[in-house]
């Protein structure tokens, strides 16, 4: 069952399916009516909404599960399903694709930060233990996603499409470059 | 040319720290998927989500061109982009040159200063221009996009116009060692909005106390700053023009 065709779930945001489209909102939201939720017509406002936490601040860690509740977004169709999910979860359907296909080509960190500026380069040579700090106060203390990278697995679970991480991102580099120092 | 098999990704700097620095891209991307040019429209960051990589394999499509929204042929352009969307299983990726190549984006900086120098009467013979850039000693190249617009500005008949910089000399700071003793500034930021750098770290340089457009005093002298570049409905025809040429 492809959850881009039927009701689903994504981090902590879910979706239910009628005739005409998708209503998406955060699973903490209830079943009740969108009446008592803020509409959000398009994918710029979606991204004021989402790219914010409750206080405001900006929240570039998009895996982290601290999104606003209130809200509900009407997509016509699979498609635009597609792109509100880009907008919320930025990347994550695309890879639930390409792991389920076989298609990740999956990495260590050092691969990773071979690819940076110099200073997360040097992280190669010593940097091992700030990794795996950055790893329990990133990952696993504020990130939703699974890091395939360290060699965790997603879970398969029926209509819900697992966040991945194939690659540290540039907070990780952030904090681990931080906690090395 | 058409485009109906292949995608469009906007490839970003981002940021970790700041929510608008992607904005316009983001918003770019936006107004070109609704124009249906493309089979589809993404926009990918360095600093933020998604990675170029993650922008990549969210596609359906085989085909991608990228447009680096930089506003130089410099580290990123020439480094790294190529690097990212060179080895990509799936899709087969051409990079464009970036939007800084544009010749618009002469036309955008000169009225830009046109528009501050008419809300004060001013003279352009009278107005010493700043082009505000970043320059980095990666790469020569961002240093010579800022210079070639001061060029281009010193041909319409400005007292002056120079390039100052953030990470190279002259720097922005020591601004006043690079205009005339006296008379109005006219500052124009060589920066993509609203990041950093064109808000608040080049106000805060020059001594400004915000980065609107518009004029202010600052110890004595009167400076003009003008608005940041990017603008989604400045940028839309530039990018579908850059995506075009082969």
């Amino acid at each position: 069952m492809n959850p881009l065709s039927q009701s689903g779930w994504i981090g902590q945001i879910r979706w239910s399916v009628d005739g005409s489209g998708f209503d998406l909102r955060h699973e903490r939201d209830g079943d009740g009516s969108v009446d008592l939720l803020r509409k959000v017509e398009t994918l710029t406002e979606l991204e004021e909404v989402v790219r914010r936490d409750g206080e405001g601040k900006y929240r570039p860690l998009r895996g982290e599960m601290n999104l606003v509740q209130g809200w509900f977004y009407r997509a016509k169709s699979s498609e635009e399903l597609r792109e509100v999910l880009e907008v919320i979860y930025p990347g994550a359907v695309g890879n639930w694709e390409a792991e389920r296909e076989g298609r990740l080509v999956q990495g260590d960190w050092k691969e990773a930060a071979k690819r940076q500026m110099g200073r997360v380069q040097k992280l190669i040579e010593n940097g091992e233990k700030a990794v795996e700090r950055a790893e329990r106060e990133l990952c696993q203390a504020r990130c939703g996603k699974s890091p395939l990278w360290s060699g965790k697995k997603c879970r398969a679970e029926v209509g819900r499409i697992p966040l991945v991480c194939v690659e540290p991102c540039p907070i990780f580099w952030d904090v681990a470059l931080a906690s090395g120092s | 040319m058409e485009f109906k098999d292949t995608a469009l990704i906007l490839a970003g700097h981002g940021s970790t720290k700041n929510a608008d620095s992607s904005r316009f891209t983001r918003e770019t991307a936006h107004r070109l998927r609704e124009r249906g040019i493309f089979a589809e429209v993404r926009a990918g960051f360095w600093k933020e989500e998604p990675s170029f990589a993650d922008a990549l394999r969210g596609l359906q499509s085989k085909r991608a061109v990228v447009v680096p929204w930089f506003l130089a042929k410099g580290y990123f352009t020439t480094q790294i982009l190529p690097r990212e969307f060179g080895e990509t299983a799936g899709v087969e990726c051409r990079v464009t040159e970036p939007i800084g190549s544009r010749p618009e984006i002469l036309e955008l900086v000169v009225g830009r200063a046109e528009k501050l120098c008419q809300i004060k009467k001013h003279q352009p013979r009278d107005v010493c221009v700043l082009v505000a850039s970043h320059g980095t000693g990666l790469h020569a190249g961002s240093r010579r996009a800022a210079e070639d617009l001061a060029m281009g500005l010193s041909k319409k008949g400005y007292r002056s116009a120079r390039a100052v910089f953030l990470e190279e000399e002259p720097r922005i700071a020591d601004w006043r060692e690079v205009v005339a003793e006296d008379g109005p500034v006219v500052v124009l930021p060589h920066f993509l909005a609203g990041g950093l750098h064109g808000s608040e770290d080049v106000p805060g340089l020059l001594g400004l106390s915000s980065g609107a457009e518009g004029w202010s005093e600052v110890g004595g002298r009167e400076v003009g700053y003008g608005a940041a570049l990017g603008r989604p409905e400045e940028m839309e025809e530039m990018v579908i023009r850059l995506a075009s040429a082969i």
